[in-house]
């Protein structure tokens, strides 16, 4: 419809979280960038990045939010959250804790997001695999008892990076492309409730049928 | 999460303007109430069938399936604005009879909402948000009548003047232009925080006792509550646009000699300090001076702390300096007490350029003026008072500032040579003792340091407190030095004998009025500089925004509030340091992520036009978080 936006077809927002060192920073810059820094320093606060993928024919823009995963460098709101639709909830296959963290971090979802929002468990650092604290198979378990999808990926050397990034949105898409299908076309499209329709002269009997959704 | 442009239901039901993201959500409101908006259609847009909702707190644009769609929507709109402004007459709430009930066409929608809150709370916490927001207002002496016309039951503001208004009234305001007056509706429109508070500080009593001080009425009828509009248009002509009734300042006019105005500040320091102090300051070389680039300006005075004047600085702007007068006010009992308040005096002179003063140790001072409203800025316990004392001539303007924390704003003052050394001036106290015995050429770190570990470290110090006749000062520098002492009284009567409120205090570091408010962390202060017309990205001596110095701060809430207007998130200093830079450096979590998500939002506005805005709403949602954690919990922000 519009002229400017035809760029993409939708956005999503997609937060990273998970505690401090577990690479969700290099994650995100080896998806939207293709770099990483061995050396990167703590986040403050939250960066942002975005990239726009293709899936099923449309063009997704992903805007990702990357969270500071130590406590003293979140800043405090809520609104990381808000009208997020996907989040990854990233450990380090390295380090047993912050595997152990995650069911704090899926609590902080629960308090705060959207309840139907997309979350994937990502094992990061599978590169380390002599140094492997967290068996695959524990996590993949783990991630279906709680409904969650399940990558393990490197961001050192781009395993996995890409599919993470376009299995969840690919997911997001799904269930919001179903939603739309299901509220959008001609079953009781105008506000159901009791709405008169006013006749304002000169008038050119206000339409009402509705269409369904901008088509962007 | 449809792209740019999401498509919403839109439908008008009881003067209201309500959409639905889904045939089967609930509504959700845009508008609270339609007759403070305007429609305007928008064929010049490159998007086609437009229209704009224009409320004061935001704009919204919606798009039409057809240009007949549209006709009939700003049709719509315009009619049922005007209904609802019949039956508001009528005095009725019968809205909902015949044209309330909404026309419902699709529109796709929504763009472009600067500012205000989001809807969604619920009607019921809504209304009594604005019934405590009404009792709260109605309760400042002097706003249970309108401030011009006095008719019982004003429900209507001005928020830069800080007064209530009938209805009438506020008509006029308005058709003098948002320069003149903000108006807004204490029972409909959405307030910041910020903006009651700014509100809380003024009120009707104040606003008349500088608007109307010396009414003269062969220049102006004035109005009554059955006035006609010629006449109340006339009477607040007068009032506020030619500003005929505001009794001059001896500032502006000589003649009026008599007319004092003193601010008075507290300020909590041992007596251990205190010594410490009184070697700093009678130490050679003038500390003081140097600190704060003014050299060999200023008299010491007598360390028995008596009331001394002072003329210094020859380089001073102000014109009304020339003669010593004391005040005397509260000199009954002079103390040790007031050794530091005659070196915080003395910092004051240095800054403020020539100007008369006296001081005293703690004559009113104690609890004198604890008498204020307390409403915690950021934080800081904010004491204010406003006497109009007895006796036309003398007028006297008290002003008590309880700060631990603001006394930053003084190392500010002190810190003109040395920009980098503002975020890092809480030393341990240690090197204080040093440089402290050292005297001499440590000086001026010294004495900065000093300050802020007095107040630091102590804070069950003494108070003690310090005079200043400001009976002298050229209406800017007035309005500069309220600033200082968060005080929006003075500062609006600054304001009537037309004090610029983007006036460049060349003797503090070339810093604006707003960058003296955003030092002390009031938002109210700086809300009220805004309200005023305050421009948001002027650059002191150092390159720095205001911006820059609420985030050098550390004072979330005022960052929030400057961007929230659009502050310069790039300006650079002279360092070449933006805002982003400085805050990162200094690990603040919250700064950090306001910025970032500012920036974000501006970049996503670049790319997808003006039309598209998808962060907008995390955007406002995390700016109005902060701004109502900053004014009601400030103590959450405050970490470490």
């Amino acid at each position: 419809m519009g002229t400017k936006d035809d760029e993409y077809d939708y956005l999503f927002k997609v937060v990273l979280i998970g505690d401090s060192g577990v690479g969700k920073s290099n994650l995100l810059s080896r998806f939207t960038r293709n770099e990483f820094n061995l050396e990167s320093k703590s986040t403050i606060g939250v960066e942002f990045a975005t990239r726009s993928i293709q899936v099923d024919g449309k063009t997704i823009k992903a805007q990702i939010w990357d969270t500071a995963g130590q406590e003293r460098y979140r800043a405090i709101t809520s609104a990381y959250y808000r009208g997020a639709v996907g989040a990854l909830v990233v450990y380090d296959i390295a380090k047993h804790l912050t595997y152990e963290n995650v069911e704090r971090w899926l609590k902080e979802l629960r308090d705060h997001a959207d309840p139907h929002i997309v979350i994937m468990l990502v094992g990061n650092k599978s590169d380390l695999r002599h140094l492997r604290a967290v068996p695959t198979d524990e996590a993949k378990n783990f991630a279906e008892r709680n409904n969650l999808f399940f990558i393990e990926t490197s961001a050192l050397d781009s395993t996995n990076v890409e599919s993470a990034f376009h299995n969840i949105l690919t997911e997001i898409y799904k269930v919001v492309s179903q939603k739309q299908i299901q509220d959008s076309p001609d079953d009781d499209n105008s506000p159901s409730s009791n709405v008169q329709t006013i006749t304002v002269a000169p008038t050119v009997n206000s339409a009402q049928n509705k269409r369904p959704c901008c088509s962007s | 999460m449809k792209g740019s442009c999401p498509r919403r239901w839109f439908s008008i039901t009881d003067s209201q303007l309500v959409y639905r993201k889904r045939s089967k959500d609930n509504l959700t409101i845009m508008e609270e109430d339609l007759r403070l908006c305007t429609i305007r259609p928008q064929p010049d847009l490159d998007r086609r069938f437009c229209f704009e909702v224009l409320s004061p707190a935001r704009s919204h644009i919606l798009q039409a399936d057809s240009e007949e769609e549209c006709q009939m929507w700003v049709q719509a709109l315009n009619a049922s604005i005007s209904h609802a402004y019949k039956t508001a007459n009528s005095g009725m709430d019968q809205m909902d009879r015949d044209h309330g009930k909404g026309t419902s066409t699709s529109a796709v929608a929504q763009v472009n909402s600067s500012q205000g809150n989001k809807d969604g709370q619920s009607s019921g916490s809504k209304q009594s948000k604005t019934k405590i927001r009404m009792e709260q207002l109605l309760a400042i002496p002097g706003n249970s009548q309108c401030c011009d016309c006095g008719a019982a039951e004003p429900r209507w503001a001005s928020i830069n003047l800080g007064c209530t208004l009938c209805i009438e009234c506020s008509g006029i305001h308005r058709s003098f232009g948002v320069h003149m007056s903000k108006v807004r509706s204490i029972t409909l429109d959405t307030w910041e925080p910020e903006q009651l508070k700014v509100m809380l500080e003024l009120g009707n009593a104040v606003v008349n006792g500088i608007y109307e001080g010396a009414v003269d009425e062969s220049i102006a009828v004035r109005a009554k509550p059955d006035s006609n509009r010629a006449v109340r248009e006339g009477w607040i002509r007068a009032k506020y646009v030619d500003k005929a009734f505001v009794k001059k300042l001896p500032g502006v006019t000589r003649a009026n000699k008599l007319n004092k105005w003193s601010v008075r500040k507290k300020s909590r320091r041992s007596p251990a300090r205190s010594t410490a102090l009184q070697k700093t300051r009678s130490s050679p070389g003038s500390a003081l001076c140097k600190a704060t680039s003014l050299p060999g300006n200023l008299t010491s005075s007598s360390p028995v702390g008596h009331s001394t004047s002072e003329k210094n600085s020859p380089q001073s702007k102000d014109s009304g300096g020339e003669d010593s007068v004391l005040s005397g006010s509260g000199s009954a009992d002079e103390d040790e007490g007031s050794l530091t308040s005659d070196m915080m005096e003395a910092v004051m002179s240095v800054s403020g350029g020539s100007m008369t003063k006296s001081m005293s140790g703690r004559g009113n001072g104690g609890g004198g003026g604890d008498t204020g409203s307390n409403i915690g800025d950021s934080g800081i316990a904010d004491t204010a008072s406003f006497n109009s004392e007895a006796g036309s001539d003398s007028k006297r303007i008290v002003f008590d500032v309880d700060r631990p924390a603001p006394l930053k704003g003084l190392n500010k003052t002190l810190d003109l040579e040395s920009s980098d050394d503002s975020c890092q001036d809480f030393d341990d106290a240690e090197e204080n003792l040093t440089t402290d015995t050292s005297a001499g050429a440590a000086g001026s770190r010294s004495a900065m340091t000093d300050r802020s570990s007095g107040v630091d470290c102590s804070p069950e110090d003494e108070s003690t407190t310090s005079w200043e006749d400001m009976s002298r000062l050229d209406p800017h520098l007035l309005l500069y030095k309220a600033c200082g002492a968060r005080n929006l009284p003075v500062m609006l009567q600054a304001l009537a004998n037309k004090a610029d409120p983007n006036w460049v205090n060349l003797d503090d570091g070339g810093r604006t009025p707003i960058m003296r408010a955003v030092i002390t962390g009031s938002m109210a202060t700086c809300e009220f500089l805004l309200l005023n017309n305050a421009k948001l990205d002027r650059k002191d001596r150092h390159g720095q925004t205001p911006l820059h110095h609420a985030t050098i701060l550390g004072h979330t809430g005022q960052v929030c509030q400057l961007l929230k207007r659009r502050a310069d998130l790039n300006a650079k200093d002279n360092q070449q340091r933006t805002p982003l830079m400085i805050a990162v450096d200094n690990a603040n979590a919250d700064i950090v992520t306001l910025l970032r998500l500012a920036k974000f939002d501006e970049e996503m506005k670049e790319s997808e036009g003006y039309l598209a805005n998808p962060a907008d709403d995390t955007f406002q949602d995390v700016f109005r978080d902060f701004t109502n954690m900053a004014s009601n919990n400030p103590e959450k922000l405050k970490r470490k």
